[in-house]
């Protein structure tokens, strides 16, 4: 534990003990750039209106992101089973890449409205391309042993799939899975910044405008802790699906 | 379980395409095995050996020639061993092992594990069955591999340097649960290696390939006793088939 989490720990508590301490040296005002103690006591102070704002958002997120995790996944298999929609469907799927989804999202508010549906699409649009990618690249790099070996035992493709192609893939699966769901939230907060009537992304837009800056800090917190949350539950869930491979580790001689 | 079944190749050619060449890789093989025979092919590595195996099972076709077998397809009514284990890393020890009846003999995992259990004490693996492929040695990966590989109940099997990786002492005792497990199970095998103790140990009759392109350019039949203890390869009969493989192999025989 003190291995591990002792040195990025204690990195954060140097760097705010100087950014303190340059706030009271300097005397910046706080709306300029407010002290971390101001954003701790702005947290608790604002407590229920971040907690109701960050549930619009959780919610934005874990929706788009399940979508994200549909389609993505659903492409992979399309364009890992047929080389007609490789060749269709890659090229468009890397190029949808090139579009910057933060131009787009104006476009997504005329169509959908100022409701849940164009954050969701903005969190999917930024989540799906890392788990294809990852998918595709994990079922290609199936090993082509195993399979012959079980075809000659008169494994059928769909048993093929179930019992190599997909449990080899699944570990880059989670590779995708876990830079995407770290884009998740940023992609809710740009989506709200649109045009939204709540969620955290709004609450730090009208904050600002406010020019309570310790306000839209203690929302970046807010939403960096729940990037973080997301995260660690997506480790966690690895591990429970990878156990033969942590179990693992090296191999006896 | 399968009764042993005839195989044999018929006038067997085979070229690859590598670039801009043309690289021939059998030329010609005739060879057949009877029913419950033990048969070994041996030869200089790079000469076709591997790529015959993959032509027996029907993992890919000749460009001449062709293979007989009574059942057809052959893919998937011949098992192969490939030379590195090909245990799916996700599975028990078990479980892989009972894949073999799932696949080969159509049975649900609950009995395949039941009967599979009863086998693992017969082949050294009782107390291993939990374990994953990645925490077994090496010895053990392979026993538990041949042993998912006779319980697929195929009617003939073909095993590609099932050995090769195996450290001399390892290899010895796994060569005689191997003797053991066709003793038992009684399928025609087909055995690829470039060990020429090994080939006699265990082989009815012995196939020589010359270097590449490969054809067959000795058959020498080994008429010792069963099952053939660790002793018969200091035995006199035992050291001249060796002598005369190694003369055969040479080229000079």
């Amino acid at each position: 534990m003190a291995r591990r989490y002792g040195p990025p720990a204690t990195v954060l508590v140097i760097a705010v003990a100087l950014w303190q301490g340059a706030a009271a040296a300097f005397r910046v005002p706080s709306w300029v750039l407010p002290s971390p103690s101001l954003i701790l006591s702005t947290l608790w102070t604002d407590r229920a209106l971040l907690l109701a704002n960050t549930w619009v958002t959780l919610e934005e997120t874990l929706v788009g992101f399940a979508l994200a995790l549909a389609a993505g996944l659903g492409l992979a298999f399309l364009v890992h089973w047929s080389p007609l929609a490789e060749r269709a469907l890659w090229p468009l799927i890397v190029a949808s890449q090139t579009v910057p989804v933060p131009a787009i999202a104006p476009a997504l508010v005329i169509w959908l409205g100022f409701g849940l549906a164009p954050k969701v699409v903005v969190v999917g649009l930024v989540c799906f391309f890392p788990i294809v990618v990852a998918t595709v690249d994990g079922l290609h790099g199936v090993d082509h042993e195993l399979l012959d070996a079980l075809r000659t035992l008169g494994a059928s493709p769909r048993r093929l799939f179930a019992e190599v192609e997909w449990p080899s893939a699944v570990p880059q699966v989670f590779s995708g899975v876990k830079i995407a769901i770290t884009f998740s939230v940023i992609g809710a907060v740009l989506g709200e910044w649109v045009g939204a009537s709540a969620g955290l992304g709004y609450t730090m837009i009208r904050a600002s405008s406010q020019l309570l800056t310790a306000r839209v800090f203690a929302a970046i917190a807010v939403l960096s802790a729940a990037a973080l949350v997301l995260f660690w539950l997506t480790v966690a869930l690895e591990r429970r699906v990878l156990h033969w491979k942590f179990r693992t580790g090296g191999s006896a001689g | 379980m399968a009764a042993g079944r005839a195989l044999a190749a018929q006038g067997i050619y085979k070229t690859y395409r590598l670039g801009n060449e043309d690289l021939p890789t059998l030329a010609g093989v005739d060879l057949t095995a009877a029913p419950g025979e033990f048969v070994g092919l041996i030869g200089p590595s790079g000469c076709g050996k591997s790529t015959m195996l993959r032509l027996l099972a029907g993992l890919e076709a000749p460009d001449r020639g062709q293979v007989v077998f009574q059942e057809s397809p052959r893919l998937g009514a011949i098992g192969l061993m490939p030379q590195r284990d090909a245990l799916l890393p996700w599975r028990t020890l078990l479980d892989n092992v009972a894949l073999g009846l799932e696949l080969g003999a159509r049975m649900a995992r609950p009995d395949a594990r039941v009967k599979a259990r009863a086998q693992l004490a017969a082949f050294g693996l009782d107390g291993f069955a939990a374990a994953y492929p990645g925490t077994l040695s090496g010895g053990m990966r392979q026993r538990g591999a041949l042993l998912r590989t006779f319980l697929a109940g195929k009617p003939a099997t073909l095993l590609d340097e099932p050995l090769g990786a195996l450290d001399s002492l390892t290899r010895a005792d796994v060569q005689e649960w191997l003797e053991a497990a066709w003793l038992t199970f009684q399928p025609t095998v087909v055995l690829v290696t470039h060990d020429v103790d090994e080939a006699i140990f265990l082989c009815d009759r012995v196939y020589v390939f010359s270097r590449r392109p490969g054809r067959v350019v000795a058959e020498v039949s080994v008429d010792l006793p069963r099952p053939r203890p660790k002793a018969a390869r200091t035995a006199p009969a035992f050291v001249q088939l060796k002598e005369r493989l190694l003369k055969e192999l040479r080229g000079d025989g």
